[in-house]
């Protein structure tokens, strides 16, 4: 199910295959209703950054962008050096395993922390 | 070294500290006045349990809406410890009673905490989990023994092997299969009031250790129950009892073996710095083997102690998960489908720990001090026997580390 040509893949690629993943997962959807987020992904190295919008018990759209506010409103923003993100939606790298390791920051309230965690153990432990 | 800089990276904060020096209290006060007589006489620790219902520590675990002391895992610990260095049965009891308290808050109703919660919240109830059963031992996820459904009631029929505070419970929550013809894993689980007509005590508790905690054989014998006294949904029972029990029953068990090792050990000290041979004229202190022994003793108990703190902290994240996973209505299948995360073996990892290097410690204690703590009476000689019950309460540290080795090599969990 995950994309397992990571190495040779860019970010992009791999999140649009991430989108698909989240939507076919019937746990992922039941946990983010009514969690309706712009989840900012910050390639600290690169400068790239991507926005994933989950509305309506859905990932609806990854985009690439330029910049982005980041005090928006129902934001969380991962930062992280481009390979280590690429790892991550590639499925390799579980995002809790990144967090315990340095690998990636989150800034985010608490309560979406707790979120992000269990989307972690839906997502990338239980497949 | 002062904790201004909290050089440890334990240091409690004020609330914490609040309920440790309150433990403290009562520990010194009661707890310690009546242990030796509770351990003598294998008599229930009444005047005990009762003063940590008035300080309010049976209610700490429950929250502050409901009347108790909005506690975390951490906290209890830190408690648990304390009470177990006065009274190793007093602590066991209420290590049982704490480790019911959060999977009543996670399954409970409105009408449940109304009806029958509001009162352990307020520190007037002891709780007792019974579990162990005759034909599965310390597998204490098989249960043979069911529940039927009559009506707007349920008849239980369980006969429970083991149950500290047996007896003397104010309410037991129980584990039984949801139905006779269910998997014995397919768990329902009920609170049962102490005073239902038709619940057996079977004789006497006569214990090598722990000889206070009334853990005796209890019988459920056909006993109705009202349907309001179900907790959580019927069949879900295991998956909450991993997410919400299973972290402070090991935790708090771990907690306890600490302090009955830490009772030792500080007797230890103060017996050999008093004993003085008079060929030598020097304290027993002096004697290297002792110091080595007092030295190994030390270590033990840090080591340990420190991985039970951090991992209870771990415990109480894993709590706001579950609760997560509880509110999207997804904990059952979660916990079905990941009967071997990598938190169930850490927290795992504590019990045999704790529980073998209690039985080090208080040999080692009984080493150091000789003949004066083979005596009956002696702190050391109650620590040693109290100390040797954690090894083989279920799961048994045998057990735990099969189930341990098993995640790790990627073999499945005995109860799936
Ligand atoms: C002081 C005390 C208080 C207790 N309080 C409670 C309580 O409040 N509630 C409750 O529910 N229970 C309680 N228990 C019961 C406890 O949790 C265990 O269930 C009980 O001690 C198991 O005893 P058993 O003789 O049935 O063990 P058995 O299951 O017969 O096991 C005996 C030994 O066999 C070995 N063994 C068995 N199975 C395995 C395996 N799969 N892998 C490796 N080795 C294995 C181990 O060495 C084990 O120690 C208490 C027990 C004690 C001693």
């Amino acid at each position: 199910m995950w994309n397992t040509n990571a190495t040779t893949t860019g970010l992009s690629e791999v999140l649009q295959d991430f989108q698909a993943r989240f939507n076919d997962n019937p746990r992922a959807k039941k946990l983010v209703t009514g969690w309706d987020r712009s989840v900012l992904l910050d390639a600290s190295n690169t400068g790239n950054k991507f926005v994933l919008a989950v509305q309506d018990h859905a990932l609806r759209e990854v985009r690439k962008v330029a910049d982005f506010d980041e005090d928006a409103e129902n934001l969380v923003h991962l930062q992280g050096d481009e390979s280590v993100l690429t790892e991550i939606f590639s499925g390799r790298y579980n995002p809790a395993t990144a967090l315990v390791d340095g690998a990636i920051s989150i800034f985010s309230s608490d309560r979406d922390k707790v979120k992000l965690e269990a989307l972690a153990m839906i997502l990338w432990r239980l497949g | 070294m002062g904790s201004f800089l909290n050089l440890d990276g334990l240091a409690l904060n004020a609330e914490q500290g609040k309920w440790k020096r309150r433990a403290e209290g009562v520990a010194r006060e009661i707890l310690r006045a009546h242990a030796a007589r509770v351990d003598q006489d294998a008599s229930f620790p009444r005047e005990s349990i009762r003063a940590l219902g008035e300080a309010g520590i049976l209610g700490m675990g429950l929250p502050k809406e409901w009347g108790g002391g909005g506690q975390n895992i951490f906290t209890s610990i830190i408690v648990t410890e304390q009470l177990a260095k006065a009274c190793a049965a007093t602590a066991m009891c209420f290590h049982m009673h704490q480790s019911t308290l959060p999977l009543l808050i996670a399954t409970a109703t409105p009408e449940q905490v109304e009806t029958f919660l509001k009162p352990v919240a307020m520190g007037k109830a002891l709780g007792a989990y019974a579990m162990s059963e005759p034909g599965s031992g310390n597998r204490i996820w098989h249960m043979d023994s069911h529940a039927e459904r009559e009506g707007d009631e349920y008849v239980i029929d369980s006969y429970k092997s083991f149950c500290t505070s047996a007896g003397s419970a104010d309410f037991y929550l129980l584990p039984v299969r949801s139905g006779p013809g269910l998997k014995p894993n397919d768990l329902s689980l009920f609170f049962v009031p102490g005073d239902t007509p038709n619940i057996k005590p079977v004789g006497v508790w006569d214990g090598m250790g722990l000889r206070g905690n009334g853990s005796r054989p209890i019988h459920f014998d056909r006993c109705r129950v009202h349907k309001k006294y179900m907790m959580g949904a019927e069949k879900t029972g295991l998956s909450f009892m991993m997410a919400y029990s299973l972290p402070i029953y090991l935790c708090g068990m771990a907690a306890c073996y600490v302090g009955i090792a830490q009772a030792a050990y500080e007797a230890a000290v103060d017996h050999v710095k008093k004993r003085v041979h008079t060929d030598t004229n020097k304290s027993l202190a002096h004697v290297e083997t002792v110091q080595r022994l007092i030295a190994e003793m030390r270590v033990s108990i840090d080591v340990v102690r420190s991985t039970v703190l951090r991992i209870s902290q771990m415990a109480d994240n894993a709590v706001v998960l579950f609760n997560e996973f509880k509110s999207t209505d997804l904990l059952d299948e979660v916990m079905r489908d990941n009967p071997d995360d990598p938190f169930f073996i850490e927290v795992a990892t504590l019990k045999p720990a704790a529980c073998e290097m209690a039985i080090e410690v208080t040999s080692k204690a009984m080493q150091v001090c000789g003949g004066a703590a083979y005596k009956r009476g002696h702190i050391v000689e109650r620590a040693y026997r109290d100390g040797r019950a954690g090894s083989v309460m279920g799961p048994s540290d045998d057990t735990t580390k099969i189930v341990i080795g098993t995640q790790i090599l990627g073999l499945p969990q005995p109860w799936v």
